[in-house]
C-alpha cells in the first residue's frame, strides 16, 4: 500500500506526479489502489481539494512505468529501463525484467491487469468533430468512443473503459498499449492537437470541396460555414489548393459569404484544384448569390470562372493553405507536430494529401505519419480507422507506429468494404 | 476439399475474421493447385509425348495455368526455365485477350451502374455516377498503363465522371478510334 496524499488547491495529477518523482499521472491515477478515486472522479482533469490519493509505493512495484517518446510524459530517472530494451525501442519505454504480458497469459487476475495497464505506454487519441459531424447528431453506432464499445467487450485481450459520452480509455494487453481518446470540437482545439507532439489526431467531418475542416456547432448557418463568427472557435481551418471549385446549389444550402475568382484572374496550374477541368467558362452569379460576394478590393466585374460537369454548374472560389484569411487558423501557419494525423472528411486524399505531404513537407520518413480518404464518406471512415488501430494484435508499445498503422489502414479499408462503400484509407 | 466443406467452411467465418478467410483462401489455392504441380511435373519430365500432351492441358487452362509456369521456372534453370516463362507470358496474354473482348463491349453499353450505397449519416460530397462504357474505359486506362499510382487512378476517376455525359461519350469514342488518351486524361500536371 503506497502513501495516502490529499490534494490541496489548484492540484493537477500531472504536477502531483511530477513532483513525487512519477513518470506520469497516470501511474498515479490507474493505480490499483487508486480505484475507489478513479470511482469518484472519473475525469481526471477534474480533482477537488481534499481528495485523497494514493501514491504508489515504487519500492514495491518495480515493473515501472513506461516513457511513451513523444507522447509528451517525460520518464524520471527512477523509472529508467532495467531489462533488455527491445530493438529500436531503447529511448522511449521502460520495463522491467518482468515480462507483463507473460504474466497476463500466465493467469493473472483482473486487478493484475489492471495495474499492467497502468505501466503500458500511453497512447492519446485526440479526435476532431467537425461540423454536423458531432457525437450529439450523429446515431448511436457512429458515436465515439460508444460505437467502437460493441466491438471490444472486456476480455483477456483488452479493455475499455468509458470516462464519459467524450473521453475513454482503451487497454490493449496484446500490444501493450494504452490508448486515451478525448474528443474536441472547436477550431482551436483542432489545431492545437495538431501542434502538440505524439498525438494521434483524428478528423471526422466535412472536407468543404477541398478548403478544410470545418468547425461548428451543426445548427450553424451562413458565415459560420466559412470564416466562421467565432473565428478561433468556428469555421475553416483552411488547407487546400489556392482555386477550387463549388458547386453553386453548396454555396446556396448553407448561404455563407465568399471570394468568387474574377474571369479576369490568370490561374496558374499548380493552384487548381485537380477536380477543376481546364476549359473554364465565364459564370455570371444568380441574384441570391450576388449579395454574398465578399470585396476584393476593387470594383468586381461581376464575370467569374466556373465550369459545368455531372455535378451541375460550379463556381470557382478563392481558398489556399497559407497566408489566407482565416490565418493563423490555417495549415500554412501550423507547425505540426503531432504523430499521425487523420484526414476522414470526403475525398481527402485528393484535397489535402499534396497539401500535408508535399507544400508543407510533411514527411512520413520524420515518423509523420498521415492518412486520407479515397472517395466520398461518412462518419463510418473514423469508427473503422480507430476499431482497426486497437484491434492491432502484436506488440507495439514503443515501436515506431507505421506497422501497426499500415496494417490498421489495410483493415479498416477492409471494415469500409464490408459497409459496402467506396472509400478506402489511403 | 469438396465444394461443399469449402461452403460450410465459410458460412462458419464471420465477414470480419479476414485471417480466417484469407486461410481458407489458402486452402482453396493449395487444393486446386495440387493437380497443376503434378502436370507440370509431367510437363517438365523427360518423356517428351507426356510432356507435350500437359502442355496442352495446361495451355487450355488458360489463367490457371500462369502460377504454375511461373513455379516451374523458379525452380528450373537453362532452356526449361526460358519455356517456362514463355508459356506463363502466352497463357497470360490469352486471358487478356478474353478482358478485352470484353472491355471493349462494355465500353459500348450506356447502361448506368447502381450508385454505392451512402453508410449512415449524410455525407458532403455524392459518389458520382457511372456507366458501363465509362467503367470499361478507366479499365483499359488501368491496363495499359500499370505504372499509374492508386493516386493518379483516382484523379482519372474523378475526373471523367466529372464530365458531363457527352464529353465522356467523345472521350471513349476518341479511344475506341484512335487508340489514344484525349485531353481529359492526358494530364500530365498531375502526379
Amino acid at each position: 500500500m503506497g502513501t495516502p496524499y490529499t490534494v490541496k488547491p489548484d492540484d493537477t495529477l500531472s504536477q502531483i506526479a511530477q513532483r513525487h518523482g512519477y513518470p506520469n499521472w497516470e501511474y498515479i491515477y490507474y493505480h490499483d489502489d487508486n480505484k475507489a478515486f478513479r470511482d469518484k472522479r472519473k475525469n481526471p482533469n477534474k480533482i477537488y481539494k481534499g481528495d485523497i490519493l494514493i501514491l504508489p509505493d515504487k519500492e514495491a512495484d518495480p515493473g515501472t512505468a513506461t516513457t511513451p517518446g513523444k507522447t509528451g510524459d517525460k520518464g524520471g530517472d527512477d523509472f529508467k529501463p532495467k531489462g533488455r530494451p527491445r530493438k529500436g525501442t531503447a529511448s522511449r519505454r521502460t520495463t522491467a525484467g518482468k515480462d507483463p504480458a507473460k504474466s497476463t497469459k500466465s493467469g493473472t487476475s483482473t486487478s493484475g491487469r489492471t495495474t499492467l495497464a497502468a505501466r503500458y505506454e500511453l497512447r492519446e487519441i485526440v479526435v476532431c468533430h467537425g461540423i454536423q459531424a458531432n457525437n450529439h447528431n450523429l446515431p448511436d453506432d457512429f458515436k465515439i468512443p460508444r460505437s467502437l464499445e460493441p466491438h471490444f467487450p472486456d476480455n483477456k485481450e483488452h479493455k475499455w473503459e468509458r470516462i464519459d459520452d467524450s473521453a475513454a480509455t482503451f487497454v490493449s494487453h496484446a500490444q501493450r498499449v494504452r490508448f486515451k481518446i478525448r474528443q474536441v470540437t472547436k477550431k482551436d482545439e483542432y489545431k492545437s492537437a495538431l501542434m502538440t507532439e505524439g498525438l494521434h489526431v483524428v478528423y471526422v467531418g466535412h472536407a468543404r470541396y477541398g478548403r478544410g475542416p470545418c468547425f461548428g456547432p451543426s445548427d450553424d448557418k451562413g458565415d459560420d460555414w466559412e470564416q466562421g463568427t467565432d473565428p478561433d472557435a468556428r469555421g475553416l481551418f483552411r488547407m487546400g489548393y489556392q482555386v477550387i471549385g463549388i458547386p453553386f446549389s453548396e454555396i446556396e444550402e448553407h448561404g455563407y459569404k465568399f471570394y468568387p475568382v474574377e474571369a479576369a484572374s490568370r490561374l496558374r496550374s499548380e493552384w487548381r484544384h485537380p477536380d477543376i477541368p481546364r476549359n473554364l467558362k465565364k459564370v455570371a452569379l444568380p441574384d441570391n448569390l450576388q449579395t454574398k460576394v465578399l470585396p476584393q478590393g476593387h470594383p468586381l466585374t461581376g464575370e467569374y470562372w466556373g465550369y459545368g460537369g455531372s455535378r451541375g454548374k460550379s463556381l470557382l472560389l478563392w481558398a489556399g493553405w497559407k497566408d489566407t484569411i482565416s490565418k493563423p487558423m490555417e495549415l500554412g501557419a501550423t507547425d505540426i507536430k503531432c504523430r499521425c494525423a487523420c484526414f476522414l472528411g470526403c475525398s481527402t486524399q485528393k484535397h489535402w494529401w499534396k497539401a500535408v505531404r508535399k507544400w508543407k513537407n510533411w514527411r512520413r520518413e520524420g515518423e509523420q505519419y498521415a492518412y486520407f480518404t479515397t472517395a466520398p464518406c461518412s462518419a463510418n471512415v473514423a469508427r473503422s480507422w480507430l476499431r482497426a488501430v486497437f484491434e492491432y494484435p502484436k506488440r507495439n508499445d514503443g515501436d515506431p507506429w507505421d506497422a501497426s498503422l499500415e496494417w490498421a489502414k489495410r483493415r479498416a479499408s477492409k471494415l469500409l468494404r464490408l459497409d459496402g462503400g467506396t472509400c478506402r484509407i489511403y | 476439399m469438396t465444394g461443399e466443406e469449402t461452403l460450410q467452411r465459410l458460412a462458419d467465418i464471420e465477414p470480419t475474421e479476414f485471417r480466417r478467410l484469407a486461410q481458407l483462401a489458402n486452402l482453396i489455392v493449395n487444393d486446386g493447385r495440387r493437380t497443376q504441380a503434378d502436370l507440370m511435373r509431367i510437363w517438365s519430365s523427360n518423356s517428351a509425348s507426356e510432356s507435350v500432351k500437359a502442355d496442352q492441358v495446361l495451355g487450355e487452362m488458360a489463367e490457371l495455368a500462369v502460377e504454375p509456369f511461373l513455379a516451374a521456372a523458379e525452380s528450373a534453370g537453362g532452356e526449361t526455365r526460358v519455356r517456362a516463362v514463355v508459356r506463363a507470358g502466352s497463357v497470360y496474354l490469352a486471358s487478356r485477350e478474353q478482358v478485352w473482348l470484353k472491355l471493349s463491349r462494355m465500353m459500348e453499353s450506356k447502361a448506368p451502374l447502381p450508385v454505392p450505397p451512402q453508410i449512415g449519416p449524410p455525407q458532403e460530397e455524392e459518389e458520382l455516377p457511372s456507366r458501363e462504357c465509362d467503367e470499361g474505359y478507366l479499365l483499359s486506362r488501368k491496363l495499359l498503363n500499370v505504372e499509374d499510382s492508386e493516386f493518379v487512378r483516382m484523379l482519372l476517376r474523378q475526373e471523367l465522371l466529372s464530365l458531363e455525359k457527352a464529353d465522356r461519350d467523345n472521350e471513349i469514342e476518341s479511344f475506341r478510334r484512335t487508340g489514344k488518351w484525349g485531353s481529359v486524361v492526358d494530364r500530365d500536371e498531375i502526379e
